[in-house]
């Protein structure tokens, strides 16, 4: 089996606003591999705006393309979300947030998988200088493949409707190693 | 003391002098760059915050070089402003020196036109704009050091030459001093910039910029040969002016032979010959010599010469070319082609299966029928019209249409010429290709369908009373500036079933009216109806394209959808005065409109009638002077949706991607209960198409039914959600929260055990960004009906 890390970066957005002016508190999200190795990504990033005067911030939404992940064939952005101005290889973001308030946004992107393991990095959190409050994530993987590793222990698992599902739960994430999972096709 | 006090007194009064003589302090208006972000791709945001303003609300942004000026109106302390590098492409950061370090303060020079400059170094109360040089794109962490940031100050070094200007102004005439058209100059070696027009002296003019360290040369030329070249240099930052003159003999002999390339019958040929004067009589001789010699004497100018013979094809120079001296031509004619008829002044044919030439204008009179049968192609190299005041038939087939194409695109003209009551063309499959008017309609009708448009600027211009009906008609064009249909003087023209992509669809205006059913717009210019004109727009699809309704207009808009649009709707006004035009009116019902930037949008007040339609995302509608209550939900609807008073939703319209409702839309059953049903015999829809729930009700028969009970409601923690199902029913529920813009906030997956018949289901509502209000869920089980209600949160 070919082991090649596949790198999905959903949320290193670019934080080169002034420290702290904005937090990331949280993210709900759901991978989904399908039959046919696309891969999506979705799901809501909440955000929390720290200044009392101004309500908007620019972010980069980054899509991961390389060796591993093809081409983005399909996006949508909606939430408080005042321009999305679309690029090479990531979404440029003018997120519209009151002062003081925390509000979400939601994201989804879909991708071809050209290799048989994935990386979402979550590293990235670091940058943020700040353990996400809660992080949920749902694995969704179609059953023509074999999960042969998750990063971490998933919560709950289970098998219904010709997928499977892995759900992990995790509070003050900051961790120092990235999610990885890797999956092998089983012929029919 | 008298003296201490004048002491004082005059020490007072010179200081007084003194600090008024000092310069007053210089008010320091100033903002700071509170945020500077590079995309991969080399553009950047630049984020200003205005800090300090005075009394100044205009300011402009200057670039260094001063080639981007931007202008910033209604700004206030405070404000942020965002400088988008795609919409200024000159205005780039410089990589070559210095470090760029966030929260920079700029200030506002106060050189009395409130300008300040970024960029510009050496400047002690203006600080040099960081450099990209050294700014790491966070994104990836990589230092921008490429040479394609540069400074657009180097763009400006072309304008520090000395740069001069020359004028060349030029006249060719002939020997009765007069001037002849169709020549150009042009300059070229060391030109900066030129520009060239004729005038209505009957001189031409060039101006050129080019460096006047170096020579230029301008030269006179038609468009085949140059007449004559010269040398110019000039003074730095001053004016050249050159002289010509060209002096030609007035009749020169223009002599040839016409033959056929079968050799037979020579004679019968003709040769055609257009002035460039539009006011000169175009010549048409008649070749009566056996051997298909002529021998004419003609003026001196510039002509486009046709030779021809009934039967065969013609041969055309195209171009006008100049006829200075002697010509001797020899022209043969191709016999190739079996049959091709010839349309001249003096032979009128019924059209049917060949290819025609039309070399004259034709006319039809009032009780006279010309009818053009399958298969026909007529072809007009030359500005000739069909003048209509009888009858026209255009019969195509849909495997033999008729077709009729321009060679000829020099000057506006117009193919159909239709004009009395009299006057009116029938067109069924029929081809038009390359015409400036196809059509203008003088107080006469018009019948269209299934035709085809490629490559047309105007296809109806209407005045008079003139009346057109189109039918599943489709159009193609290169020109997405030019108008399809222009109405005015009270026309009238009904387009049905066709569709517009990439144009200008219309221009009504002057008691006019144009009514659209079942047509679809995609990405045209703005067309416009304004001055009491007119229009109605049913069954419609209007896709990335707006709609101008200006002042004294009336708009009549049912079951349509408008998306992806900046404008939608847009009501405009010509002119400086703002305000309400009583006069102008917007009836709006069961529509949808959705991911427009603004739906309807306007600088302006009228009336406007909205009722039963959907939009989405949520707008204020400040435009309409006698209901300023829409948008304001404060009821429901039939479907229990929120709504304001006059039954107008707000909720994601859930569209596929063709512009047909899903079977969980809101707009299904969401349109006027006193309309006509659908076709399924249930409440109408809102948007172009309508939901068939006949089919839906077949699905769900099939399907087994599913609740959902969510508690507390109020929720605030945390929501739980009982979801009933029958034995048996497996699978994962997918568990949804939206809010009421119709954007996801929460979602959850739930195994549903088979041997249950009630699962359990909790979504944590903590940490999910969630404000106070109403929101929507959905539960979704393969298989099954999606259940779904409302949801309380309070924080």
């Amino acid at each position: 089996m070919k082991y090649v890390f596949t790198i999905i970066l959903s949320i290193l957005f670019v934080m080169n606003l002034h420290a702290q002016r904005l937090s990331f508190i949280s993210e709900f999200l759901t991978f989904e591999l399908h039959a046919d190795s696309t891969f999506t990504t979705s799901g809501n990033y909440i955000m929390k705006n720290n200044t009392p005067d101004r309500d908007y911030f620019l972010l980069s939404y980054p899509f991961p393309q390389d060796e591993y992940m093809g081409e983005v064939t399909h996006w949508d952005i909606k939430g408080n979300v005042e321009n999305v101005r679309e690029r090479k290889t990531s979404l440029g973001l003018r997120f519209k947030l009151a002062p003081g308030m925390q509000e979400s946004f939601w994201a989804t992107y879909t991708q071809k998988c050209l290799a048989d393991s994935a990386k979402y990095i979550i590293t990235t959190t670091q940058a943020w200088k700040k353990p996400l409050e809660i992080a949920e994530y749902t694995l969704i993987v179609d059953e023509c493949f074999k999960v042969s590793a998750l990063p971490f222990e998933p919560d709950r698992q289970w098998k219904a409707d010709g997928k499977q599902y892995f759900f992990f739960h995790k509070e003050n994430l900051m961790p120092e190693k990235d999610f990885v999972f890797r999956y092998e096709y089983i012929e029919p | 003391m008298k003296k201490l006090l004048r002491v004082f007194i005059v020490f007072s009064v010179c200081l007084l002098i003194s600090l008024s003589g000092k310069s007053n302090p210089t008010p320091v208006y100033g903002g700071k760059i509170s945020h500077l972000y590079f995309f991969e791709d080399g553009e950047f945001f630049l984020e200003l915050y205005f800090m300090s303003l005075a009394d100044y609300d205009d300011i402009k942004i200057m670039s260094s070089s001063g080639l981007t000026i931007i202008d910033v109106s209604d700004v206030e302390e405070g404000d942020f402003l965002i400088i988008d590098s795609s919409e200024y492409p000159n205005l780039e950061l410089d990589p070559t020196d210095g470090y760029f370090s966030f929260g920079d303060t700029f200030n506002f020079s106060d050189n009395g036109d409130s300008e300040f400059s970024i960029g510009t170094s050496g400047n002690d109360d203006v600080r040099p704009i960081p450099s990209g040089c050294g700014i790491s794109n966070l994104t990836y962490n990589e230092p921008y050091s490429e040479s394609k940031y540069v400074y657009d100050a180097q763009v400006n070094i072309m304008q520090s030459l000395p740069v001069t200007k020359g004028v060349v102004k030029a006249a060719v005439y002939n020997l009765q001093d007069e001037i002849l058209p169709g020549f150009i100059i042009r300059a070229y070696s060391n030109v900066l910039d030129e520009s060239f027009c004729s005038s209505d002296d009957g001189f031409y003019y060039l101006n050129i910029y080019w460096d006047a360290t170096m020579e230029t040369t301008a030269m006179l030329s038609n468009l085949a040969n140059t007449i004559e070249s010269k040398a110019i240099t000039g003074t730095p930052l001053d004016t050249t002016y050159v002289s010509y003159t060209y002096n030609v003999p007035s009749i020169i002999n223009f002599s040839g032979t016409v033959v056929l390339e079968d050799q037979t019958n020579h004679e019968g040929s003709y040769v055609y010959l257009e002035s460039y004067n539009p006011n000169d009589e175009i010549l048409y001789h008649k070749i009566d010599n056996p051997d298909g010699l002529f021998a004419l004497e003609i003026s001196s100018g510039i002509y486009r010469v046709a030779y021809f013979q009934d039967h065969y094809s013609p041969n055309l120079t195209g171009n006008f070319l100049p006829y200075l001296g002697s010509k001797n031509v020899y022209k043969s004619l191709n016999t190739d082609e079996k049959v091709v008829n010839l349309i001249s002044p003096d032979r009128v044919l019924d059209l049917v299966d060949s290819t025609y030439y039309l070399f004259s204008d034709i006319y039809v009179p009032a009780d006279i029928s010309l009818d053009i049968y399958n298969n026909a192609s007529v072809v007009l190299p030359l500005p000739k019209e069909i003048e209509v005041e009888g009858m026209v038939n255009i019969i195509g087939e849909s495997n033999n249409p008729v077709s009729f194409i321009s060679d000829y695109y020099q000057s506006p003209y117009c193919l159909f010429n239709v004009k009395e009551e009299t006057g009116t063309v029938f067109s069924n499959y029929v081809h038009y290709e390359g015409f400036t008017t196809v059509y203008s309609l003088e107080s006469s009708s018009l019948e269209v369908s299934n035709s085809h448009f490629i490559d047309n600027e105007l296809i109806i211009n209407g005045n008079g009373g003139a009346c057109a009906h189109m039918d599943n008609c489709t159009f193609e064009g290169d020109n997405p500036d030019s108008t399809l249909f222009v109405l005015r003087g009270n026309s009238f023209a009904e387009i049905n079933n066709c569709v517009f992509e990439n144009m200008k669809v219309f221009d009504v205006y002057d008691n006019a009216h144009i009514r659209f059913d079942s047509c679809s717009m995609l990405n045209c210019n703005p067309s416009i109806v304004w001055n009491y004109g007119s229009i109605s727009i049913n069954y419609s699809a209007i896709d990335n394209t707006t709609i101008e309704l200006n002042r004294h207009s009336k708009s009549r808009i049912n079951h349509s959808t408008f998306l992806n649009s900046d404008y939608a709707l847009h009501y405009w006004i010509y002119g400086s005065n703002n305000g309400n035009y009583p006069d102008t009116s917007m009836l709006l019902q069961n529509s949808v409109f959705y991911n427009n930037y603004h739906h309807i949008s306007g600088s302006y007040y009228g009336n406007g009638y909205l009722c039963y339609n959907q939009f989405y995302p949520y707008e204020e509608f400040i435009y309409f002077s006698n209901a300023t209550d829409i948008g304001i939900l404060t009821s429901v609807n039939n479907n229990n949706d929120s709504c304001d008073i006059y039954h107008n939703i707000f909720m994601d319209p859930l569209l596929k991607d063709d512009l047909h409702l899903t079977w969980n839309s809101p707009c299904i059953n969401a349109g006027d209960p006193n309309a006509p049903k659908d076709p399924d015999s249930t409440i109408t829809d809102m948007g172009a198409y309508f939901y068939d729930l006949t089919a839906l009700i077949d699905e769900v028969k099939r399907t087994i039914p599913v609740s959902v009970n969510s508690f507390p409601n109020p929720a605030t923690e945390v929501v739980t959600f009982d979801i009933s199902h029958q034995k048996g029913v497996s699978g994962t529920a997918i568990i949804t929260l939206y809010n009421l813009n119709g954007v996801p906030v929460a979602t959850n997956y739930q195994e549903l055990p088979a041997l249950e018949s009630i699962t359990r289901c909790t979504m944590p509502l903590q940490n999910r960004g969630l404000a106070t209000g109403v929101y929507v869920y959905t539960i979704a089980i393969p298989g099954q009906e999606t259940v779904g209600g409302k949801l309380m949160v309070v924080k």
